[in-house]
This record gives structure tokens, sequence and C-alpha cells, in this order.
């Protein structure tokens, strides 16, 4: 695995493509997900921009020995039958290019008189799509177990797939879907998923609980929140962006960056770019900067967002109660669900199931010292406050 | 030949040309050239999009990023750098890519393109998507692509949501596969909802400062081998005339370029004349604009167009006689392509054309006297502003040139010289370099404007005054009433001994005793308020009078406009006379409109409040039972009006400061400021920092403040 390099020049670049050597300050985190993977298939989630897609693309560049990693965006799928093909198309091209053997899921579409993958169609309730994704795994493991490897199958913005599902009204799909993975994991053993979004699990069974599905279809999922940088990691991340810009080192500059970031990556690029635009950089033209990257409307973190999904998100009778757990949130940090009940109107119940969903859905975070709860961004909060006139 | 300039089509041109005309834009363009060569070279994917409206110049940036990057990269060949024309709809990501392989250049060694493309389209379509990707990743090797995309807002609309997805997820998994793009909007596409949200780096291009505006054009000239014109743009006369322009058209640059093509090179100084010739080169533009909307969206923007005021939904609806929910939709619709912005006033919202040449170009076509107006104005506040207009923090005074004192004497004597002679052309043109430098020595600006104005019984004066078009819009003569009334008292000391009419008006407050400019006055504004303009200039000047010559002058000047004067400017007037403690002025005048009205209550109860000694004893039961129940608003207009006065009054001052203007913001002058057209709204800025009344500028929000983005 490719080494933190500590003095490495990297240019500014938000929102772009980094090369997987690019990725800084995420190695500890990457290996805590490999021994993860160890034992079971994980689940990376985050609001988007905090790094997901780039952590993943570290993870299979420099991937440890004994794994064969394969990885597939979802985002563009939306159904069932797409990603059986998808799936089916991936898992192919891997095992032919080892093996000159006819695949399990081939031999099946043959039986089934189907010669191009395009013929394949089902129905949902059918149980030929089962069969076949049941045979891509049955490959992929023997795959594994004859390199005496495993396989991982890196799925960005599967959480996404299942929620578009069912927006659409296929939560049926979804499920069925969730199933057969579940029973896919728990059959072949030699092979993980690396399942990553920007809808929280949680959320995505919840909507299909709604629709009456109440199957725990991704228990066996360990579920890992991708978190921003801790201040060690960040300084790294911050001091080869230096390089990379010309900044002179100062850790005065690099203490304001950290502060106002929070360690959010894609709020550590945007402030150096400006920064190097800066004509005199110094820790008040970050909290400048900051202040007019954050203010809506373009600004790139689309702030906004948190509070135009909320009637997306909660039913409509829940919604003057979700605003209120959110406003006495950003106005009273970490206070615990007891003391909050004395000022709002709710019952105990039903402020805890709030307090879950807003913090699956990346509003808010529970701080495990003080038991209260507490915006997940600071500046999130701050943007609160200022848009809800508190 | 080969094109020296080009207002609609700069990649067109030379990258020598375009950095020579490159004005204004040099930081975001050096920036963007070295964030893309740091990425590409590094082995980066980069993503960039350079936003504004049209004519803002994102296709000159753009044709001088590329011609930069290309010059860059002719050294390291590091990056295939291909640029879509700027015409291009796609009809899938697979035809978006298979542009860019018909683009790309023929190399020894590869493959031909052609044939390629041949296969590409000859091949399983499941499968183009792929086979394109791949043929464009072999023929590029090591090196990066970037791909250069104009209208790209336009492309992703015709890509859809999944055609987004699918090229966010390519440019991913390339990774070194960069964009550069132009685009009129982020709107649709940076939402944390669109497929692309936080991928590209949004540089938005703001308008050419004046100063830029005119260097613009000088270099336009130069280019154009316009020798003299580029003489006479260097000039002051050149350069009021482009800041006049300026200062009504804004600062977008394909307008100026338009300017430039149509100034009268005979008679350069010709502003309407450039207006008219504008105007008629923009009417089928402006008429081809109209065919491409909806149905439904047509009436909106003719009402809009037509009418010399933002609207309310609801004036809207009531103008086009259609239902406000459609008015609505047709808005938001409008607001999404720029055609049409949104101005904020606590939750109203009230809308007018983005684009002022829309309406002036209308308005040039139907009546003329309304065009010789508008370049009058122009002409005005083209002085009023040189360096600065428009500006939040405008401040005119300070913020004109200063040319050295000589210059202004002898361009003083040069006036009252061609004046005598009856050079009136001269004196006209000659006065616009004075006001434009009146600012370093405004006694010398005073002296000519005051002379001019009042010796009546000099002809040639009276004649410059009419030549100035007083009655068919008298801006300038009102723009040089501030100038006299907002003066200080040295202008009197000042006056030349060889003006006696004017020495002898050693009490400024004669001024006004002269019937004929009285006369003059109520005309110019009526005149103005007909056409559209403010209608609280009479209040304006009302209260610049009194805050600088006293209650007497003011009160012949508003005996005269009184009939002018809503009830509105009454309650404006009442408020600045307490301001400016005035309380005669008020009680005389004001008070009576004002009887039973909440203004007229509270500002008799701060005057009582004024006049005694503890704040309290004077009161009477009414107006202590006023001032009680109204505490909050009543301090805060107590603070904004007296702040160096104690605060030890009876009444509660536990508002908070940001809470001080409260009265005048959420009150009716705004409102009624928020009904003048944002050239008007200008205006009111400028006089107001003539006034000083830095706490009446503080209600009327400044333009980037009013725009709901």
């Amino acid at each position: 695995m490719c080494s933190e390099v500590t003095k490495l020049e990297i240019p500014t670049n938000p929102g772009g493509s980094l090369r997987p050597e690019h990725v800084l300050g995420r190695n500890e985190l990457i290996q805590r997900y490999w021994a993860a993977l160890e034992t079971q298939s994980i689940a990376l989630l985050a609001p988007r921009r905090v790094g997901k897609t780039s952590i993943t693309k570290r993870m299979i560049a420099y991937h440890p020995d004994g794994w064969i990693v394969h990885s597939r965006d979802l985002e563009n799928l939306d159904s069932l039958e797409g990603f059986v093909r998808a799936l089916f198309e991936d898992v192919e091209e891997h095992v032919s290019r080892s093996t000159q053997v006819t695949t399990h899921a081939r031999k099946l579409l043959d039986s089934l008189g189907i010669t191009q993958l395009k013929d394949f169609h089902f129905k949902p309730q059918s149980l030929d799509w089962r069969r076949l994704l049941d045979h891509v795994f049955k490959d992929l493991d023997e795959l594994a177990l004859q390199r005496d490897e495993k396989f991982v199958l890196f799925w960005d913005e599967f959480t996404y797939f299942l929620s578009e599902l069912a927006n659409e009204g296929r939560e049926r799909e979804a499920m069925d879907l969730l199933d057969a993975l579940r029973a896919a994991r728990q059959r072949y053993l030699h092979v993980r998923m690396v399942l990553t979004g920007s809808i929280g699990l949680p959320e995505v069974e919840r909507r299909l609980r709604a629709a009456g599905h109440n199957n725990r279809a991704l228990n066996d999922v360990a579920a890992h929140i991708v978190p921003l940088f801790d201040e060690a990691n960040a300084r790294i991340v911050i001091g080869a962006l230096f390089r990379g810009a010309k900044l002179p080192a100062s850790a005065a500059l690099s203490d304001a960056i950290y502060r106002v970031s929070e360690g959010h990556p894609m709020l550590i690029q945007l402030l150096i770019e400006r920064l190097k635009r800066s004509e005199r950089p110094s820790p008040e033209a970050v909290d400048t900067i900051f202040t007019e990257l954050i203010e809506p409307p373009g600004d790139p973190l689309d702030l906004r967002h948190y509070i135009d999904r909320l009637p997306a998100n909660f039913p409509a009778e829940q919604l003057e109660p979700v605003y209120a757990v959110l406003d006495h949130v950003a106005l009273h940090p970490e206070q615990t669900p007891t003391a909050m009940l004395s000022a709002l109107d709710l019952d105990r119940t039903a402020l805890t199931n709030l307090l879950r969903h807003l913090t699956d859905d990346f509003y808010l975070v529970k701080v495990r010292e003080s038991r209260g709860y507490r915006f997940r961004f600071g500046f999130l909060r701050r943007f609160w406050i200022e848009e809800r006139g508190l | 030949m080969k094109p020296v300039s080009s207002r609609f089509s700069p990649r067109l041109l030379d990258l020598e040309t375009l950095e020579a005309l490159t004005v204004g834009r040099e930081a975001v363009c050096a920036h963007l050239v070295d964030s893309i060569w740091d990425a590409v070279s590094s082995g980066q994917g980069r993503f960039d999009v350079v936003v504004g409206p049209r004519g803002i110049g994102k296709s000159h940036t753009f044709g001088l990023v590329e011609g930069r990057l290309r010059e860059r990269d002719k050294a390291q060949q590091q990056v295939v750098i291909v640029a879509l024309p700027e015409e291009f709809h796609p009809s899938s990501l697979v035809h978006l890519l298979a542009k860019v392989l018909e683009l790309m250049p023929d190399e020894d060694g590869l493959p031909r393109v052609a044939s390629q493309l041949a296969n590409l389209r000859m091949g399983p379509q499941g499968e183009a998507l792929k086979t394109a990707q791949r043929l464009i990743a072999g023929r590029l090797g090591a090196r990066g692509l970037l791909l250069m995309v104009e209208n790209f807002d336009a492309i992703l609309r015709d890509l859809g949501t999944k055609g987004q997805a699918s090229l966010r997820r390519l440019v991913q998994r390339m990774g070194c596969w960069s964009i550069f793009a132009t685009a009129r909007t982020t709107k649709g596409w940076t939402e944390q909802t669109a497929p692309l949200h936080g991928t590209f780096n949004v540089e938005q291009l703001a308008p050419l400062d004046a100063s830029s505006a005119t260097e613009l054009i000088r270099q336009l000239a130069r280019l154009h081998g316009q020798t003299d014109l580029h003489e006479w743009l260097g000039s002051d006369e050149g350069r009021l005339h482009v800041h006049s322009t300026y200062a009504l058209l804004g600062g977008n640059p394909r307008v100026m370029a338009m300017v430039f093509h149509h100034l009268d090179h005979d008679d350069p100084g010709d502003l309407y004349g450039n207006f008219f010739r504008l105007a008629e080169e923009l009417t089928p533009y402006y008429q081809e604009q109209m065919e491409r909307l909806s149905r439904g969206q047509r009436p909106v923007v003719e009402f809009l167009a037509e009418r010399w005021s933002p609207a309310s939904v609801t004036e809207i609806s009531n103008g086009t006689f259609c239902p406000q929910a459609s008015v609505s939709t047709h808005l938001r619709a409008l607001k999404r392509d720029h055609l049409v912005h949104a101005l904020k006033v606590g939750k109203n919202r009230y809308y007018e054309l983005s684009d002022p040449l829309h309406r002036i170009a209308r308005a040039m076509k139907r009546d003329q006297q309304l065009g010789n107006a508008l370049s009058n104005m122009a002409r005005v506040w083209g002085v009023m502003a040189r360096n600065d207009f428009g500006h939040a923090s405008l401040s005119p005074l300070q913020a004109f040139h200063a040319p050295p004192p000589e210059y202004i004497e002898n361009l003083t004597s040069e006036i009252l010289r061609h004046s005598i002679k009856g050079d009136d052309n001269k004196v006209d043109a000659l006065t616009d370099c004075l006001i434009a430098h009146g600012q370093s020595d405004s006694s010398s600006l005073h002296t000519i404007c005051g002379t001019l104005l009042l010796t009546k019984s000099d002809k040639k004066a009276h004649h410059f005054i009419d030549m100035q078009s007083r009655r068919d819009f008298g801006v300038y003569v009102i723009t040089s009433l501030y100038l006299i009334l907002t003066h200080n008292p040295a202008l009197r000391r000042e006056l030349p001994l060889s003006w006696p009419k004017l020495v002898q008006s050693t009490d400024i407050s004669l001024f006004y005793a002269t019937d004929e400019l009285l006369e003059i006055t109520r005309d110019c504004i009526r005149s103005i308020e007909q056409k559209g303009g403010p209608k609280s200039l009479a209040t304006l000047l009302i209260i610049s009078v009194l805050r600088d010559f006293g209650e007497n002058a003011a009160a012949q000047l508003y005996q005269s406009l009184e009939h002018d004067l809503t009830l509105q400017n009454q309650k404006l007037l009442g408020v600045a006379a307490w301001f400016h403690n005035s309380r005669l002025f008020y009680e005389d005048l004001v008070a009576q409109p004002l009887a039973g009205t909440d203004e007229g209550r509270s500002i008799s109860t701060l005057f009582a409040i004024d006049s005694s000694s503890d704040g309290h004893s004077t009161l009477s039961p009414e107006q202590e039972e006023w001032s009680l129940e109204n505490a909050d608003w009543l301090a805060t207009l107590w603070i904004a009006g007296r702040p160096t006065l104690p605060t030890s009054h009876t009444f509660s001052l536990s508002t908070g400061s940001e809470d001080r203007f409260e009265l005048l913001s959420g009150q009716s002058s705004v409102k009624a400021f928020m009904y003048l057209p944002r050239e008007m709204r200008r205006f009111i800025r400028v006089s107001l920092t003539f006034l000083h009344a830095s706490n009446l500028l503080e209600a009327f929000p400044a333009e980037d403040q009013l725009i709901e983005h």
C-alpha cells in the first residue's frame, strides 16, 4: 500500500478528479476499512463532497494483497433489471479474463435460451433474476477461491440507487434486491461489498419500512460514516496544498483553515484555492473567504439544500416539529433529549424518533461525552441560525 | 482579412488581439490558466466554469484561456485540448464523445480519426459509449484531455440528469480528463441533488468597472486604427462620454463594444445618436428574443419593457390580464433564463427586465424626447459618479478625478469666454469636462453652473440652460441645483466679481425668490415624474435645501412644490424635518398634512421630547401615551436622529442597533424607492450621498443587496 507522502505538492483542485496518490490524510481510515472487510461487507456513508469517492479510489488503487477489486457507480441505474445486467457484465468481464471456462451465469442464460444479455428481460417477481444473481456471485466466489483471494465489489451511490427505486414506487424491487444480496453475502464467503452513498442506510430502510417492507436486509453490513479530517490529517492535506499553491508554510494560516473548515475536504480545497488569489493571505482573509463561500446563493456546498430537502424527507405533519428540533439544537447545542423535552412540545418517543432521523440524514450528530446532540457541521449550524433568523 | 474585433464571436480572434482587448479580466484569466495547467500537468482532472449573463465576456475569456493554454502546451505536449464548437447540441453522451473524437488531431502512429469515427458509428449501439471512451483514451496515451465547452448549461440540459451522471462518472473514472466551460447559469446542475454538484469551480464574471469599460473602447479604437478617436477617448470629454454611457448601460463588455461600433466618429460625443443607433441594431435582436419566449411569457416581458418601474406580481397580473399564479410561473422561468431579475424587500418581490438596453431600445424607437432625456441623464450621472458609479459606498464628492488646479482655472476661464462669445457648443462641451472634474475644485463648477442658472439676464447662459433640455427633461437643471445646494458656503465668497447679479445675491435663499427658477424647478420635477422618474425627487430637493440653507429657503421651495407632494413624500419630509431640527418648518408646513397619521403623531412627539429638558415633561398626555405604545421605534428614530444625545429618555432604548433604521426601511419611502427603475434608484442613492444623508442612504438598499440571485 502506498505510504503517506508528507512532502508532496498537490495543486488545489476543488471538486476535481484527484489521482489516488494525491488522496492524503486517509490512510488510517482506509486501513480500518480493509480490516473490517476481512470479516464483513461495509457501507461508507457521508454527505456529498466529504471524500467517499476519493477514499474508494485510493482503496482500489492501493488495495492490499489478497483482494480482487471491482468498482461501479450505480447512480445512473434506474431498475433492478439494469442492476442485474450491469453486475453480470462486470463479473463476466472479470471472470472470463481470468479463466477461459464458461461462467455459471452464462450457462444459466444459455439454459434460458438467451444468447445476448440485452434479450434478458424479467419481471421483478420472477425467480430468473435471483438465479442469475446467485450464479454471478458463485462465479466470483469461485474465482476468488481459485486464486486464494477475496473479491470486493465497490458500488458507488448504492443508497441513492435504492432510494430512486423507492421514489418511483418500486420499493418491492429494492427490498427483493437487498434480500438477494444478503443471501449472496451469507452464501459466498469470499465476496465482499463496499456500498457507498450520500443517503444513509437507515434512511433507505426507513423508506422501505414506510412501504411495508420490514426486513433488516442490511444488518450484516457494517455502516461507517466517513468522517472529516481530524486535525493531524487535515494538516497533512493543508501542507501539501500549500506547497502546491506556492503559499508560504504558516502555522497561523493552517490553524485558521482547519478551524473554519472543521476538516471538511472540499472546504479546505476551496479555502486554499481562493487564498492563493488573495493579495495578503492571512487568517483574517481565511475567515472572509469562508463567509463568502457559505453564503447562498452560489455556495459550493449548497447548504440551502439542508432546508429545502426537509419537506421531501419528512411527512407534512412532522415538518413543524423537525424545524423546532433543529432550531432548538442550533441555539442549544449538546443538550440532552431530556433537557430538550422541557422546551419542545413533543413527547419523548416523537423526539427520539426525530433525533434519530435527523442524525441518519446527516443533520445532527450525537456527542458521546455529553449525550446531547449538535449539528454535524458547525458551519451548517451557523447557516441554519442565519437562514432561520434565530 | 482577419477580424480586428468581434462582438459575438471573440473566439474567431487570434490570441494577440484577444490579449490586446483583455481589460479588467487579467487576474481571473491568469488564475484559470495557472490552475488548469497545474492540475492537468500533475495528472489530475479539473473542472472550471465561467458563469455570467450574455455579453459579459465569457467567450472572450474562453478564447483567451484556450489560447494561453495551447501556447503553454506547445513545449510540453502534456494535454490534448479539444474545443467544441460554440453551437453544439449533443443527443447523448456518446454523441458528445464522438464530437470530441472528431475534433482530436490526426497524429503519426495513430489510426486516422475519420476511420475511428466510422468504426464507432458502425459498431454495436450498446457498446458505443465504452468504444468512444476507449478510442479517445487510446489517442491520448499518457496525455490528459482538456475539453473546452461553451454554453455548458445548454449541453447539460440536452444530456439530461442521466447523461450528467454518466459524464461525471466518466470524468471521475478517466482521472486526467478536465473540462473548462462557460455557462449562463449554474442553476439546475450544481445543486446537491444534481450529479455534478460540487464538481465545478464556478467563476462568476462581473461587469467591467467604469475605467475598464473606457479602456476597452479605447483599445477597440486603437485596433481599428481610429487614431483620432483613440485620442479623443483619452481626453476628458471622451472619458466623460464613456462614463455617461456606462452609467446608463452598465459594464457589459459586449454592450460597450456595441457602443464603440455606433460612435459617430465625426461627432463621437453625440450620446443620443449612440443610443439611437444601438437601439436600431438591437431592435431585431429583442424582437427575436420575444419570439423565442413562450406565449405566456411574452406579455409579461412586454409589460416590463414598457414600464419604467419594477412591478409586483399583482401589478403584472393586472396589466396583462393573466392570473397571478401563471405570472409567477412565467417570472420564475424568465428569472432562471436571466431575462428578468427580482428585487427583494422583506417578503415582497418586484420584477424588472435584467437588460436595461431592452427597455431603452424600445423607448428610443418610440419616443425621441425620452431618448434625449435619457442621454442627458446619462451624461449627468456619468459626471456625478465618474469613477465609482452605483457602488454601495459611492462617494462622488471624493471619487472624482483630480486634475491640477491650474487646469480647472483655465477651463473655467475658457467656459466663461466662450459663453460671452456665444459659442454654446463649446460651452456645453467644456462644461461637461469641468463638471467631470467638479470634485477637485467644486467652487469653479458651481460658479459656472450657478451663474448660468441664475443670471437669467445673460442670454448666453440662459441659452445654455435651454440647450440642456430644460423643458424636455430637467435632470440636468435639477442636478445643477443639487450641486449648488449641496455646495459649501464658500460659494458665495468665491463668486467672481465680474458677475454682479450673483454677488448681490448674498443670501442664498434669495435664489428661491426667483420665480422663474422655482418654476423651472417645478417643471423639471413634473417632467421627470411624467417620464416615470422618482416621485420623491421634490422631497429630496426640499430636504437638501432644508439641511444646507435653512427653513426659510426650504419653505419657499416647499410652497412651490406642495401640490406635487404625496402623503408619503410629506411623511419623509416630516422625518427629515425632525432629523434636521427644523421644528418651525415642520409645524408650519408638514404637520397639517400629517395630522392624524401615525407618522404625524410620532414626529410631534419627537419634537416635544427634543424640547424637554428631561425628555418627558412637555409631552402632552396623548403624546406620552403614544410614546409608550411606540417606544421601540421612537427609540429607533431617536438613536438614528440624535446619536450624540444621552439616551436617558422615558421610552425604552432596548432596540438593538441593527434595528435602528427599522422605521425607514420598513415604511413606504422604501416601497416607493422599489417602484423606481434601476437608473432612478441609483440616482436617488447618488442624491442621498450628496445630501450626506447616510442614515437615509442606509434605508435604501444598494443594487447588489436588492437583486435576488
